[in-house]
């Protein structure tokens, strides 16, 4: 058995239980016997005879000598070895930065290779921004860690500015994508940032107000309107902007389960957890617009 | 007034753009594994 298996075998939950539960009878036996005067063999010779009492003596003397090298091992085990840390899956986000660097790769040898510079057309914008939807889903479910929260109690749906490729002026949100793709939604199409039917759309207050965040921890206004809407527990919005120009807006919806008290928690969750995607989102819309530019300038 | 609510043919695309998420996520994990296993075979 190797010292790895060893430390971990001491430190296995079940084995906790055991020395701990063992510590804590053998304490309290020796503090009833301090305080009333009861003996463990008297009272069993009561009950089992002479021989008997022996072997029960013997197993719980064995016992609580099993229970001591556990504890014994664990104790020299924490001193003298590494200290157990947690390692989180970065499985999503290894990927998401290879996937980056390949594209670059990509890009160099199309400029070496051909005459016309394409670089829209090698910019796989509409696979990358769900490949990133699909890592921030499960990212949020392994952040909050709790067996309660399924990949169905996350809905994030990603819009873009129509034209923002172009630098048009922005005037609308137009759909671009969703997740879970398996769940049938309603999404609206577009969402008219100047008409007064979308006013109380938080993605359209936050371009209004020039926000790049909007985190709602209490969503009961929405409960009044619309079936999903009843289901919507908290809410976050992230603008992505180049300086001051809205290119697009990622909606993420818990629902289903409450999981944070107030505003100042989820936003914490939020910055802490969250804001490396915006920027990964972010990042796709600002090469997208950067390619167009790029193909205007050298397209002449 | 028209619906503005994506239609089955949008929902339908936007699966198939999963589809190909998983194909490449799973071709980009073997990438970056083999990259890994190159650097562990060079140690030896």
């Amino acid at each position: 058995m190797s010292l790895k298996k060893v430390k971990n075998f001491v430190n296995d939950p079940k084995a906790l239980l055991f020395t701990e539960l063992t510590n804590l009878m053998v304490i309290s036996y020796f503090l009833i016997k301090k305080i009333t005067n009861i003996s463990l063999t008297d009272g069993l010779n009561k009950i089992f005879h002479e021989g008997a009492t022996s072997f029960v003596i013997a197993f719980l003397l064995i016992v609580i000598l099993i229970s001591t090298i556990i504890v014994a091992i664990r104790i020299v085990a924490d001193k003298f070895f590494a200290v157990e840390i947690a390692i989180g899956s970065t499985a999503g986000s290894n990927e998401l930065s290879k996937l980056a660097n390949k594209e670059i790769s990509s890009h160099i040898k199309n400029i070496r290779t051909e005459n016309k510079i394409e670089f829209l057309k090698h910019h796989h914008f509409d696979i990358n921004i769900p490949f990133i939807v699909k890592e921030l889903s499960s990212h949020i479910r392994d952040t909050i860690n709790s067996k309660k929260v399924k990949s169905r109690d996350i809905f994030i749906s990603v819009y873009k500015t129509t034209g923002f490729e172009f630098q048009n002026d922005v005037r609308e949100l137009s759909y671009l994508t969703h997740y879970d793709p398996h769940r049938d939604v309603v999404v609206s199409r577009t969402i008219d940032l100047k008409a007064d039917k979308y006013k109380n759309y938080e993605c359209v207050k936050l371009f209004k107000e020039g926000k790049n965040l909007v985190a709602k921890s209490n969503c009961d206004d929405y409960h009044k309107t619309g079936k999903r809407n009843k289901k919507i527990m908290h809410y976050i919005a992230f603008g992505l902007y180049r300086d001051d120009y809205l290119m697009g807006v990622v909606n993420i919806e818990f629902l289903n389960n409450k999981l944070f008290n107030d505003d100042d928690d989820l936003e914490e969750f939020v910055y802490k957890n969250l804001i490396g995607y915006k920027h990964l989102v972010e990042y796709q819309f600002l090469k997208r617009q950067f390619f167009s530019a790029l193909e205007g300038y050298y397209g002449e | 007034m028209a619906n503005n609510d994506i239609s089955k043919n949008d929902k339908d695309q936007n699966k198939k753009r999963y589809e190909q998420v998983e194909k490449l996520k799973a071709e980009l994990a073997k990438e970056v594994k083999n990259e890994f296993k190159n650097v562990r075979e060079k140690k030896k």
